[in-house]
């Protein structure tokens, strides 16, 4: 059945000879409510992180760039240092998986990978990684030429499979959840954000919003929108074994939000 | 009709039985099957209730457009408008995916889900597909086909892994595997990796990372459904918690979107209503952990994402509900919180309707994709309290939809020959005053020494009607009828002075006059 026939049969179960092409007459906009409120940044961030930490997930506000590049140091440090404790509750399991057969850019030494983003090479983050005997991968651009984008992809996979915890900006955080909004795009890896157990999360104030629906309508404002963009909010969880929550099932089961100074 | 269901009649995983009533008594015997539901249904409800008076408040401060009530007007406009210019939103949507460079595959029936994704799988040479939990694809129960061809299917939903694990059916379109205990799952999970496992919950989550984890990179194909497809963009929404629907749409090379084509809606912003109310409805969240918004495939430049995305618009029968009577259950966003509240559902659990769906939902839309005569049973499956018109999200009247399916079993002959004798009788009986007033002093008379001290009737109540009053009360008959105290109340008011015979005293001395005792007090207050 060829896409016009499978179209014409539904619009003439709604009484029209052939499909509706042009305009359908919907407001959208009355999806949405008409104001926002207007909230500064300590109201923004203080009720993003009680919901952040509703939900298991770390808020933290840095005094300075220095003090939030100690505290993603000290994340990722703590990681390695007791290997027993990923971060993800769900326990230990990582580290086998991440490891198997996956070839060691960085040799055998632990790694963090990150978004190749102003915001993270603004913190200066690879000495002080390597000092605590961390590697810091930042996330390529592949090669134009389509035919060559799965090679350097599927080492890409691999290495966000082993990497300790993912560090990575953001485009909006939402205070009325505890939201972070993220788009793909070059440098920018979704997987990043997914596969290690820990997802450090750097946050610009004025990235901070009062509420989803303003989200969805900044979202919206910006044009074409990206191959993929997430709304993350707190670690993976499940309660599917006997209602029992748990975290850390497929995603990170350990996020932190940084609010950078201004 | 075609029978875009037949698989669906397919007894759920050994758990069911052959007909319905069979497979709703050997529900009600599972005694931790009923507690597991009660549990699960009891919490389901409490999160989603205290999840709405949160809504309220965020409406309070701006946030929000408005409470549940207000909010859900909205929804449903949305989902109304798409549902009814179907035909506009899908064709919009199927040209903005192309645009993107994703393919659109347009599917009538089950088969031709599984034509079009057994031709990707062949093309790329995949002996292994990873699964997100989609309701669509249980719909055209692609597992089987694909295992049929050769290709290992993996449930990725902790839930729906056990359940698959198992060789069973979901029993909760969101918590699919409440029917298992923590028991059995570290005995299907140790089966798995070969070693014993305790049965604590980290032991056994890390168990199915572990596991799942290694398909997740290795899987050529990863296949998905969407809870919603935005027209202007071709955007597919999914709304998950563990992670495993990024992990199937982020990590392979080629992504599959199997989506019923009533998903559509129109544009982003109205996004916003709709998740307002998804995850609040399903599990009491504000926002599920993960929503993702995909737009086409890798764009230049990006190292993950898939290379290839195919979207499969599903029909199946969908589109025979379009301008019918039952269009507006196509509104549906499956967020089963119809199935939490349904004081059938929280009885007799999933497996009971036999079909992939279940509850009041289930027991509308089974017989509409799967065939009437076939599914003639579910509609029956409700008390029609109308609880489930209260939760519902986008305001089905899925009450109505019910006593309407009834109405058509009835006139198509698909009722039971007592109940049509019964219905008959009746019709016969209630058409002449003096038959109306013979039956209620027939039964009367019948039911003369049946009640207990309660004033309602014992499970000794008479024939058919004791098996019904074991487990409930059934209201006592008034021992004098209403018309035969009409004409002492009629005669009153005229019997007293003028000004005096207010109403409310009326009743009150009638209600005196009749004394304490009088069974027919019992009917006022049921």
């Amino acid at each position: 059945m060829t896409e016009q026939e499978f179209l014409t049969a539904l619009a003439r179960r709604k009484g029209r000879d052939r499909p509706m092409t042009g305009r359908a007459g919907w407001a959208s906009a009355r999806s949405l409510p008409p104001v926002c409120p207007d909230w500064g940044v300590d109201a923004l961030w203080e009720r993003f992180a009680r919901e952040l930490e509703k939900l298991g997930g770390t808020a933290y506000r840095a005094g300075s760039r220095a003090d939030a590049g100690e505290y993603v140091v000290r994340v990722a440090a703590t990681l390695a240092g007791l290997p027993e404790d990923r971060g993800a509750r769900g326990g230990g399991a990582e580290a086998e998986v991440a490891g198997a057969g996956a070839p060691a850019p960085g040799g055998d030494r632990p790694v963090v990978v990150a978004w190749d983003d102003p915001v993270v090479a603004a913190l200066g983050l690879r000495d002080a990684l390597e000092a605590a005997g961390l590697d810091l991968a930042i996330w390529g651009h592949s090669a134009p030429e389509a035919g060559q984008q799965a090679t350097p992809g599927w080492n890409a996979k691999q290495l966000a499979a082993r990497a300790l915890a993912g560090i990575t900006g953001v485009n909006w955080a939402v205070a009325e959840t505890g939201t972070l909004l993220l788009s793909s795009g070059p440098g920018r890896g979704r997987l990043v954000s997914l596969l290690p157990p820990v997802h450090i999360a750097l946050i610009r104030p004025e990235q901070l919003l009062p509420s989803l629906a303003e989200a969805v309508r900044r979202v919206g404002e910006a044009g074409e929108l990206p191959s993929s963009l997430v709304l993350i909010t707190g670690p993976s969880r499940s309660a599917d074994i006997e209602n029992d929550l748990s975290i850390g099932v497929h995603g990170p089961g350990s996020l932190h939000a940084v609010l950078l100074p201004e | 009709m075609n029978k875009p269901g037949a698989g669906a009649t397919e007894p759920a995983g050994g758990l069911g039985g052959k007909t319905f009533d069979e497979r709703v008594s050997r529900a009600l015997a599972d005694g931790r099957l009923r507690g597991a539901l009660r549990f699960t249904t009891d919490r389901l409800f409490r999160m989603r209730r205290q999840a709405m008076e949160a809504l309220r408040a965020s409406a309070e401060e701006g946030l929000a457009l408005g409470d549940f009530e207000e909010v859900r007007a909205r929804a449903a406009a949305i989902r109304q408008h798409a549902v009814a210019h179907l035909d506009f939103y899908l064709g919009q949507a199927a040209e903005q995916i192309r645009r993107r460079g994703g393919q659109v595959h347009f599917a009538r029936t089950a088969d031709d889900v599984g034509r079009v994704v057994l031709e990707i799988a062949r093309r790329r040479g995949a002996d292994l597909v990873v699964k997100s939990k989609s309701m669509a694809s249980e719909e055209v129960h692609l597992n089987q086909v694909l295992a049929r061809a050769g290709i290992e299917a993996v449930e990725s939903d902790l839930g729906e892994y056990i359940v698959q694990l198992a060789g069973e059916t979901p029993s909760h379109i969101i918590v699919p595997a409440i029917h298992k205990t923590r028991e059995q799952v570290a005995e299907l999970f140790g089966r798995v990796i070969g070693q014993e496992l305790t049965t604590d919950t980290p032991t056994l989550t890390a168990v199915a990372r572990r596991v799942l984890r290694e398909k997740f990179l290795r899987t050529e194909i990863g296949v998905s459904g969407a809870n919603f497809v935005v027209a202007e963009s071709g955007t597919l929404v999914l709304v998950t918690n563990e992670g495993n629907g990024r992990l199937v749409t982020s990590a392979p090379p080629v992504h599959v979107a199997i989506v019923g084509i009533e998903k559509v809606i129109p544009t982003l912003a109205d996004l916003s209503p709709l998740l307002a109310l998804l995850a609040r409805s399903a599990t009491g969240q504000q926002i599920t952990t993960y929503t993702h918004l995909i737009t086409g495939p890798r764009r230049p430049g990006e190292l993950d994402g898939p290379e290839e995305l195919h979207v499969i618009f599903l029909d199946n029968g969908r589109s025979q509900l379009l301008g019918s009577a039952y269009e507006q259950v196509l509104t549906c966003i499956r967020c089963g919180a119809c199935l939490n509240v349904c004081p059938v559902y929280r009885q007799i659990g999933g497996h009971a309707y036999g079909g992939v769906y279940s509850g009041p939902i289930g027991a509308v839309i089974t017989p509409l994709l799967a065939g009437r005569a076939e599914w003639s049973d579910l509609p029956m499956a409700s008390s029609l309290c109308a609880a489930c018109d209260e939760v519902c999200p986008v305001g089905i009247p899925l009450h109505d939809m019910l006593v309407r399916l009834r109405e058509e079993n009835v006139a198509a002959g698909r009722s039971g020959a007592g109940e049509r004798l019964a219905m008959r009788l009746v019709a016969w009986a209630w058409r002449r005053p003096w038959t109306y007033r013979l039956s209620g002093r027939l039964a009367r008379w019948l039911q003369r020494g049946q009640f207990g001290g309660d004033g309602h009737w014992s499970e000794r109540g008479p024939g058919p009607l004791a098996a019904w009053a074991a487990g409930r009360q059934v209201p006592v008959l008034a021992r004098r009828s209403f018309r035969e105290r009409w004409r002492d109340l009629a005669a009153e008011p005229t019997r007293r002075v003028a000004g005096s015979s207010r109403p409310a005293e009326a009743r009150s001395r009638t209600a005196e006059a009749q004394g304490p005792d009088q069974p027919g007090r019992e009917v006022g207050r049921g």
